[in-house]
């Protein structure tokens, strides 16, 4: 399941980031990857709503810490 | 008026510190409350207080509808009820006089009648409270803090004196188990403590104070000292903006400590910074978090936006779709730390204008640059380009200020326009700049200063400063301590004969 | 508890450090003031009998290690320049709180001025110890300023803690600062000469009434003055005074004398002083060193004299006068070529007589009249060679 959800969560991030090469796990967080700023994180977490057709609430959206918070929070989700 | 840099202010915190650890730890937040009563009435005109009271009333009778209904319409209207109540009384006392100032020029125009100019006086720190209160009331909404029904801890939240004068804008979440708890004494906290105030007094009197002696002596009369001189100021008034915000940043976190409560940064060397975008995460950092998670991300995540996007999508492709409601919401954002920064148009199309550009250019531009930085081989990993950025950086953030400097958009133009009519290099070596109202032996002060705190500064990228100097040696140490009260003391600028620096940041 | 003590140790670090620190950056005036105050707290208690106080007239015109010397008068003059009048009746509360003289000579020159230089209010509060006194001591002529300058009242707080003042010394400070400073109880050495002649010394014919907020204060005076066991007199320093200060000074001697007090009024006695025209004064209302010398020594006499004064020459604990006096003699010997010439014929300084030939020439007889010298001297009392 969650390894599922991880190719299609790198598909996401190489279609918002315009980077085939990006490779992520757990522990990955907006400073190991280029270009992720909060303005980009707007972007990605509507691509990755948009990608597993859920909504995010607010309380998520502030709380997530690195790209392994975010996956348990689409396993959960979905 | 009691400023924190005053001796006054010094003597009567130390006395709420020994107040503070001899009373039972339950009581504590009760007699934060006196002090910040006792801060307010001193700071301020007393009867100001009735705004904050009427803020923290609304705010604790809507989190009491919020906690009944939990995610109810109920709560819905309550949040917006306490919203517009808050920013309503904000508006009120400081954009009351904007709003009539327009209506009365669109008046002129059209022959209309025109409007006597309102003027409130404000209690102090009302732009910060509200924010924090507002930001509170959202988080509750979403389920990221339990709405808070008891009406004194909601008087502490929204009045806790350390966050008067200037902030920083907080956070419930992050302060809500500090703020009522119990703390001991803990003796490094303490000290560390009052290092961090005495910090912040000598970036206020020793360096803010000297600079702006220079700044505001070539603001008062920019066609007398046109070209360099108009650098110069620009130059050291970012010197003078942040020794002033972050040392009062210094002193009321540093006091805060004391308590045991550990506010949120406002600022992390943003003079290091490689580009304006990252600028503005490190220079005045809660504010910039507050419009990112309270205004940006709302707006961005709006059904409408959504939209947008999508439709944008299918005419003019991904990266547009993504980039054009990106944009628009940014400005949006800049709009309105505009307008936060004071009912003028001069801030809202001087500094948020011009900070939305270079940000906007700066990231359409990036291609570009990628292109020549490879085309000139340059390593972007040097420190000689990290020189570059920041002084980039620098440079762009003056322009930026001098329209918050100066009193009008016409102004900072002029000055714009003055600062390159003339070439005039040679006053910087020919003692010119002893004539601006700061003696020679003065100018040197302030120059090592700067240096003092560069030097600080870049220390403090890789560590806390004040935990390397505790594991110096005893004689070490003290010197330090000794000597940066000593350098206050006989260098700071306070006394007759000089004018003691007003706090840019307290008019919000 | 080892805390404790680190915090005790840390703040006796700091207030040392601070302390060295304001003792450069305080101020040093030429008129050494600093010197009148501190070498007064020094003084031992209870020692003194007699204590002048007044402006530069009074601090110029009477050295207390000279009248020791004369004749065993134990006096301390707690003058500074421009004193204002108001600051008298603190001043002698000050001084009773650790001496008990028998007798206060007051120089009321100032009563003819009824505004204050607010640098001359520092001279004297800048270094008095911190007490309830001082507080009243600046208030006394911070009201004296409020009431006569015209201008908005000052603010006080920066005279309660001079330190937001002297901090900002710094740029300005010298050598002179870390020096040792002079140890004759805040005497100093003027030796410029200019001639004057008896038709300058004009009698107080006119009559200008004086500041009555003066009058209140010198009631106030009074009314303190006459609950002390010590006797008041009011002296009035030679000096050629212009026209108006004649007046307002004429007015303030009757006024004295109407509430019966003692009043010594010493132009009539120049002749008795010794004074000569020729060479003891520095300018029209001050005598210079020389001059000085002989109005002490003539006041030394009379306080003797008229009040009893004890002779105390080879009693205890009395160095800090004896120092003075030969300080300052050491001082003005290498200083002055006038008298450094005469040192060497053995001759002293009070028993010479100057006879003027011109404009700052003199002869000088002997105590036996005879010519020792033709002597010349340039407006700075330097000995300049004649042209025979």
């Amino acid at each position: 399941m969650r390894e599922e959800i991880y190719e299609r969560l790198t598909e996401v991030f190489h279609d918002v980031f315009d980077d085939d090469s990006i490779e992520i796990g757990d522990a990955t967080t907006a400073a190991d990857i280029d270009g992720w700023d909060s303005l980009t994180h707007i972007s990605l977490l509507s691509a990755v709503e948009d990608e597993f057709d859920i909504t995010f609430d607010m309380k998520a959206v502030q709380g997530l810490k690195n790209v392994g918070a975010m996956v348990d929070l689409i396993e959960d989700m979905i | 008026m009691m400023s924190i840099t005053s001796l006054q202010f010094v003597v009567l915190f130390l006395v709420s510190v020994g107040i503070y650890y001899l009373i039972p730890g339950r009581l504590q937040w009760y007699a934060l409350i006196a002090f910040s009563a006792y801060f307010f009435c001193v700071s301020s005109k007393p009867v100001t207080g009735l705004y904050l009271a009427a803020s923290i009333l609304i705010t604790t009778a809507v989190s009491t509808v919020m906690k009944k209904n939990r995610e109810g319409r109920g709560a819905k209207a309550a949040l917006i009820a306490g919203i517009l109540a808050n920013l309503g009384i904000l508006a009120l006392l400081k954009y009351s006089g904007f709003f009539v100032s327009n209506l009365n020029a669109a008046g002129r125009l059209l022959g209309g009648p025109q409007i006597p100019m309102p003027s409130f006086a404000s209690p102090l720190g009302v732009s910060f409270y509200t924010f924090s209160i507002v930001g509170y009331l959202l988080d509750c909404y979403w389920g990221i803090t339990e709405p808070e029904t008891n009406l004194l801890k909601n008087a502490l939240f929204a009045g806790y004196y350390p966050l008067l004068t200037s902030g920083p804008i907080v956070r419930h979440k992050d302060l809500k188990d500090q703020l009522y708890a119990a703390h001991r004494f803990d003796w490094e906290r303490v000290t560390f403590g009052l290092q961090r105030i005495f910090w912040g007094i000598f970036k206020k009197l020793v360096i803010s104070a000297r600079a702006g002696v220079i700044v505001d002596t070539v603001y008062s009369d920019t066609e007398a000292y046109p070209g360099l001189y108009i650098w110069v100021a620009a130059l050291l008034f970012m010197v003078q903006l942040y020794t002033d915000f972050s040392g009062c940043m210094d002193i009321i976190i540093g006091a805060s400590e004391c308590y045991g409560i550990i506010l949120p940064e406002n600022f992390r060397t943003p003079f290091f910074s490689r580009s304006v975008q990252e600028y503005w995460q490190r220079w005045h950092i809660t504010l910039g978090l507050w419009m990112k998670d309270y205004l940006m991300y709302p707006i961005l995540r709006s059904r409408a936006f959504r939209n947008m996007g999508k439709s944008l999508k299918k005419s003019l492709g991904k990266k547009a779709a993504r980039q054009i409601p990106t944009y628009l919401g940014m400005l949006i954002l800049w709009i309105v730390i505009g307008l936060w920064h004071g009912g003028a148009w001069k801030y809202i199309l001087g500094e948020g204008m011009w900070f939305f550009a270079c940000i906007v250019l700066g990231q359409l531009m990036e291609p570009v640059f990628k292109k020549w930085i490879a085309a000139l081989h340059i390593n972007t990993e040097t420190f000689s380009w990290h020189l570059f950025q920041s002084a980039r950086v620098y440079l762009l953030v003056c322009i930026g200020n001098l329209f918050f400097r100066l009193n009008s958009f016409r102004e900072a133009l002029k000055a714009m326009r003055l600062s390159v009519s003339r070439f005039n290099p040679w006053i910087l070596f020919d003692g010119s700049l002893d004539q601006l109202g700061l003696s020679d032996k003065n100018v040197r002060v302030l120059f090592a200063g700067i240096l003092v705190l560069l030097v600080v500064s870049a220390l403090q990228e890789k560590e806390s400063v004040r935990k390397m100097i505790a594991r110096q040696n005893l004689v070490f140490r003290w010197i330090l301590y000794v000597g940066l009260i000593w350098l206050i003391v006989v260098f700071g600028m306070y006394g007759p004969g000089y004018d003691a620096a007003s706090f840019i940041y307290q008019q919000f | 508890m080892r805390k404790i003590i680190s915090v005790i140790a840390f703040l006796a670090v700091l207030s040392g450090t601070m302390g060295k620190t304001f003792d450069v950056l305080w101020e040093r005036d030429d008129g050494f003031s600093r010197e009148v105050y501190e070498q007064f707290y020094d003084l031992p208690r209870n020692s003194v009998d007699a204590v002048v106080i007044g402006p530069s007239a009074a601090r110029e015109y009477y050295f207390a290690g000279e009248a020791f010397h004369h004749n065993g008068v134990v006096s301390y003059n707690l003058s500074t320049s421009g004193q204002p009048f108001s600051a008298i009746l603190p001043l002698i509360k000050e001084v009773e709180k650790t001496q008990d003289p028998s007798v206060y000579l007051i120089e009321f020159r100032e009563l003819e001025e009824d505004s204050v230089n607010l640098g001359d209010v520092r001279k004297i509060t800048d270094n008095m110890k911190w007490s309830r006194n001082r507080i009243d001591t600046i208030n006394s002529m911070l009201d004296q300023y409020d009431a006569t300058s015209g201008e908005a009242p000052v603010e006080r707080k920066d005279y309660y803690t001079s330190f937001g003042v002297y901090h900002n010394r710094w740029e300005d400070v010298n050598a002179a600062d870390f020096g040792e400073s002079e140890q004759w109880m805040g005497f100093g050495i003027y030796n410029s000469i200019i001639t004057m002649t008896p038709e300058d010394l004009k009698p107080f014919d006119e009559y200008y009434d004086i500041d009555p907020y003066l009058l209140g204060e010198l009631d106030r005076l009074i009314s303190y003055t006459d609950t002390l066991d010590a006797k008041i007199v009011f002296v009035l320093m030679p000096a050629f005074f212009h026209s108006d200060s004649r007046g307002l000074l004429n007015c303030a001697m009757q006024q004295l004398q109407a509430r019966g007090q003692e009043v010594l009024f010493l132009n009539p006695h120049m002749g008795d002083i010794g004074l000569s025209m020729d060479v003891d004064f520095r300018e029209e209302e001050h005598v210079n060193t020389y001059g000085s010398i002989k109005v002490t020594n003539f006041l030394a006499d009379y306080l003797q004299q008229q009040y009893g004064l004890p002779d105390r020459r080879g009693g205890n604990g009395l160095e800090k006068w004896t120092n003075a006096y030969e300080g300052f003699r050491k001082a003005i010997l290498k200083r002055t070529s006038v008298l450094a010439a005469y040192e060497e014929l053995g001759t002293l300084l009070d028993t010479c007589r100057f006879e003027s030939t011109g404009e700052r020439t003199f002869d000088v007889y002997d105590e036996n009249g005879a010519l020792l010298d033709h002597a010349a001297f340039d407006e700075n009392g330097k000995r300049i060679e004649q042209v025979q």
